[in-house]
């Protein structure tokens, strides 16, 4: 039951239609607009792809070989329906002649643009808004779900969540432009966490490409389908599918749909702060910015760097084992891990439940398409603080022109921002620090073993506590200089409790919910149980591993930076 | 209304900006105007004598070049063209699209941050300056994305001299940038019969290649002086770029730029001998004279010796091996005498290739 509710949209019967009213955002009117988008996209990719036969023949090919070979290999429902189809076309291919090969694009086109398109409830809308921190909480006991749902006092999520930066920037540039959230990755969770974010910030909710991997979670899976979602399948290599990915969002920035992407890509295996964006589906902010200015629309894009900052994270076990192993660098989707899996979401929210700020939110100052810091009014500024005009990096001899390797190189120059801001905008949790401290300890007393090794070290190395406690002092009054330079925040518990504190805290939210005991409190000294997943939560430090050791352990930080840079 | 320094008017946007008056900036100048482009040429002193050539129409001043050192097939693309206009307004030549920056890299800093009020994204900047700064080891690009809003930039490395550019030799370099348009406006401002500009987005590996070869060969010159033979000369630059290898990957740059022109072609024309001030600074150095001495000896600005010991210590820090680098920091500090470091260098164990 479960699996067919993941693999079909579910939609809420059409009772009566939603009125939109003029102040609510883009996305309230995503419904009238749909068929007007989809037949803008549908066009934009045909004409890309039927310049001239040899070109057409190109797409169809490519398409029918690609689609063949991923069915083939996926045997389930979707092969048996689809595979006849493509086959079919693979032979049919070399006698079509060229208004039947225009004709095949379109209707593949079309497919596929059908495919990707998303759709937008505001019943949904509305039921996510009271509902999802419910939703959240609730699968702590499904039983109890659908009381829960009806039932008015909501759990404690707010203390649960905090979401820092300047929201009312953003608020204020949203009337005049898109919005593209670009934040870090390290859940699944994430695009829910950052639309709770959104909505208790009052700020517009945002579309997004979900990966249909995603859909797997049956829950998710119903608001991703009417909150705006559109399907993204990475299995699909074919070009087309591709183009038409990326003609839909970029439409529906140009039309003013603030958008959320992950520019990483996937999710941080390693729980490092992510350094190589590929940015992907964002990089269409660059082109969407560049068709508005060139029709005189005057509707801005800017990006909005987001860190998501966990205390425990869902998918740690799962994600490490990946990135450690050889073969899981190749692994881009992972269908089994804790997402999927509902007594690990039990598990995982049991442990958070009144932990405060077990998740921050920040919200980072938005930029233009070229990295330059944007004002409440949308101005570009020069580093000197001059204003510019953004549309002066679209001009070729003086006029404005459209030009893909141009914003493709751009997008490579965004993504370089991107990575800068995260590493200042990310917020340093309790348990990341002390891990931290932990592993540098161990990275000390285990001087020139090489990364593999050291992991070996399961219950074997132990820091005494008092040692522990005044490194994790010093450290954190180092990060706090950081923060005073702009370079890096802290999480209020970290900021404000003791040492013996923060340790007590990471200890408990650490033990319980992962599957092996990571640390253990043994009076007069702590014992490192798990090294792998202490690598995992320390890694969020790398950046600053070198700033915040102290003169004795400054060798053991330069070894933690190179080890890890290096993989 | 805006005039050049002799007092002609300057109306109207030039096709092609140069700033820097020294040899390698009046050399781009000229290969532009081979081009048919107008150019200005931004210099501080622009009443200097080295400049006057470039304001002559170009008929006459080409008449007068000795027809010994001239590649004859430049000596008959005679292109008409206006004289350059000389500039000391940093907002006159800044309204070139196209800039071209050639001022030593110890200047970069200040000169972007003097340049920001008049650039905004329509501008392409490309520089030919070798240098890498501060421990993190950025490059020249770097500092003008720090400093200034334009983002369409490209550094133009490889065996290019400034005499060739400026007499039509053949001769050729490559562009490194992200930015397709830039390398095709570099072309069209520079590329011949006589100049072939290759292109390459590896935009760091360029500027690493193009800086640390400069270092190189300042230490190869110094390396003959002292009566060292081809063999250790060979010796020392193909270790030495072994180095510049592992550097440039780690700073996000790819391997082969370091074995292209930027790196490699730009070695073998100096050690060719191609008359560059950095082989005279060798020279000096390898007669004993201290650098400062040694340096003004040499008759130019020349980068980055101070790179050598940049380049050790970013090296240490991320735990590459720079045997080569580190000797030479040594050196240069005057911690170590050169008969010691060549002792020390060869005394190095051997590994693999």
């Amino acid at each position: 039951m479960l699996r067919a509710l993941s693999e079909r949209p579910l939609h809420l019967p059409r009772l009566r239609p939603y009125v939109p009213r003029p102040s609510d955002p883009a996305i309230f009117w995503f419904n009238a607009e749909r068929d007007d988008i989809l037949r803008t996209v549908v066009q934009r990719v045909l004409e890309g792809a039927t310049t001239g036969s040899a070109r057409m023949e190109l797409a169809l090919n490519d398409a029918a070989f690609h689609e063949v070979r991923r069915l083939e290999a996926q045997r389930d429902e979707e092969s048996r329906t689809q595979l006849g189809y493509y086959r079919g076309l693979l032979r049919r291919i070399g006698r079509m002649s060229d208004s039947e090969k225009r004709a095949t694009l379109e209707e593949l086109i079309t497919r596929f643009a059908h495919d990707v398109a998303g759709n937008f409830d505001p019943r949904v809308y509305a039921l996510a808004r009271r509902g999802v921190p419910k939703v959240i909480t609730s699968v702590m006991d499904p039983s109890r779900l659908a009381t829960d749902l009806l039932s008015a006092d909501a759990p404690a999520i707010h203390d649960l969540l905090a979401v820092q930066g300047d929201v009312a920037r953003l608020r204020a540039l949203e009337p005049r432009g898109t919005l593209i959230y670009v934040p870090t990755h390290s859940s699944n969770l994430d695009s829910i966490v950052l639309a709770h974010a959104l909505d208790r910030s009052d700020l517009a909710p945002v579309v997004y490409g979900a990966g249909k991997n995603l859909f797997t979670n049956p829950i998710i899976s119903f608001f991703m389908h009417n909150l705006g979602a559109y399907r993204v399948d990475r299995r699909v290599r074919v070009g087309l599918y591709k183009a038409v990915l990326k003609a839909y969002s970029s439409v529906l920035i140009e039309r003013g749909y603030h958008s959320l992407f992950f520019p990483g890509g996937t999710r941080s295996r390693s729980g490092l702060i992510e350094r190589h964006l590929k940015l992907g589906l964002a990089g269409t902010g660059v082109s969407a910015f560049a068709r508005n200015k060139r029709g005189r629309i005057a509707r801005d894009v800017w990006f909005v760097p987001t860190t998501i900052n966990y205390s425990l994270v869902l998918e740690a076990e799962t994600l490490m084992e990946d990135w450690l192993s050889e073969e899981g660098r190749a692994r881009y989707i992972i269908e089994d891990d804790e997402f999927s899996r509902i007594d690990r979401w039990v598990a995982f929210f049991r442990k958070l439940v009144g932990l405060h700020h077990a998740c921050v939110i920040r919200f980072g100052d938005p930029v233009d398409p070229f990295g330059n810091p944007v004002d409440a009014e949308g101005r570009s500024a020069s580093p000197a603080g001059r204003t510019i005009d953004p549309s002066s990096y679209l001009l070729d001899q003086g006029e404005i022109v459209l030009d893909e390797a141009r914003d493709a190189a751009y997008t490579r120059e965004l993504a370089d921002v991107l990575v800068e801001r995260y590493e200042r905008e990310t917020v340093i949790m309790t348990t990341q620090l002390v891990a931290h401290v932990l592993f540098r300890h161990l990275t000390d007393v285990t001087a020139g073993l090489d990364l593999f090794a050291r992991l070996r070290y399961r219950g074997e190395i132990a820091m005494p506590r008092e040692e522990l406690e005044a490194k994790l002092g010093e450290a954190r009054d180092a990060l706090t200089d950081l923060e005073q330079a702009g370079a890096v925040h802290t999480s209020e518990p970290l900021r404000t409790l003791a040492p013996a504190t923060l340790i007590a805290r990471a200890i408990e939210v650490w033990n319980g919910y992962h599957s092996t005991r990571v640390a253990s409190d043994r009076g007069d000294e702590v014992l490192i149980d798990d090294p792998k997943l202490l690598l995992y939560y320390q890694n969020r430090l790398v950046p600053y591993a070198e700033r915040i050791a102290g003169r004795r352990d400054r060798r053991a930080a330069r070894e933690i930076a190179q080890m890890v840079s290096t993989r | 209304m805006k005039t050049s320094a002799d007092g002609a008017a300057l109306d109207g946007a030039p096709a092609v900006g140069v700033i820097g008056g020294g040899a390698f900036g009046r050399g781009l100048a000229l290969a532009a105007r081979r081009n048919s482009h107008r150019v200005r040429l931004y210099s501080r002193h622009p009443d200097g004598q080295a400049l006057s050539p470039l304001t002559a129409p170009p008929a006459k001043r080409e008449r007068a070049t000795s027809k010994a050192n001239e590649d004859p097939r430049a000596t008959r693309r005679r292109p008409a063209g206006p004289p350059i206009e000389i500039t000391s307004e940093l907002g006159a030549v800044a309204e070139a699209s196209l800039l071209f920056v050639a001022v030593p890299s110890r200047y970069f800093p200040d000169l972007a941050r003097a340049l920001e009020p008049y650039l905004d994204g329509r501008h392409l900047i490309v520089h030919v300056s070798r240098g890498l700064v501060g421990p993190e080891l950025l490059t020249l690009t770097d500092v003008l994305r720090e400093h200034t809003a334009a983002r369409r930039l490209g550094a133009l490395a490889g065996p290019l001299s400034a005499t060739a550019l400026a007499q039509g030799r053949p001769g050729g370099g490559v562009i490194g940038t992200l930015f397709p348009g830039v390398a095709a406006a570099v072309r069209e401002a520079l590329a011949g019969p006589s100049m072939r500009i290759y292109e390459t987005d590896d935009l760091v590996g360029v500027q690493i290649s193009s800086a640390l070869v400069g270092v190189m060969t300042v230490v190869s010159a110094m390396l003959r002086e002292r009566g060292l033979g081809p063999t250790a000369v060979a010796l020392f630059c193909s270790r030495a770029l072994a180095e510049t290898t592992r550097i440039t990957e780690s700073r996000g740059g790819r391997a082969e730029t370091t074995t292209g022109l930027a790196g490699a072609g730009d070695l073998f024309s100096a050690i060719g001998g191609d008359g560059r001030p950095e082989i005279a600074l060798g020279e000096a150095l390898g007669r004993g004279a201290p650098v400062d001495e040694a340096a003004a000896a040499a008759g130019a600005h020349v980068e980055g010796l101070e790179l050598a010991t940049l380049a050790a210590e970013y090296a240490a820090s991320k735990g590459l091996s720079t045997p080569v680098a580190t000797a030479i920091a040594d050196m240069l500090a005057e911690r170590t005498t050169l008969d010691e470091t060549l002792t020390r260098l060869m005394a190095y164990p051997v590994g693999t290739e």
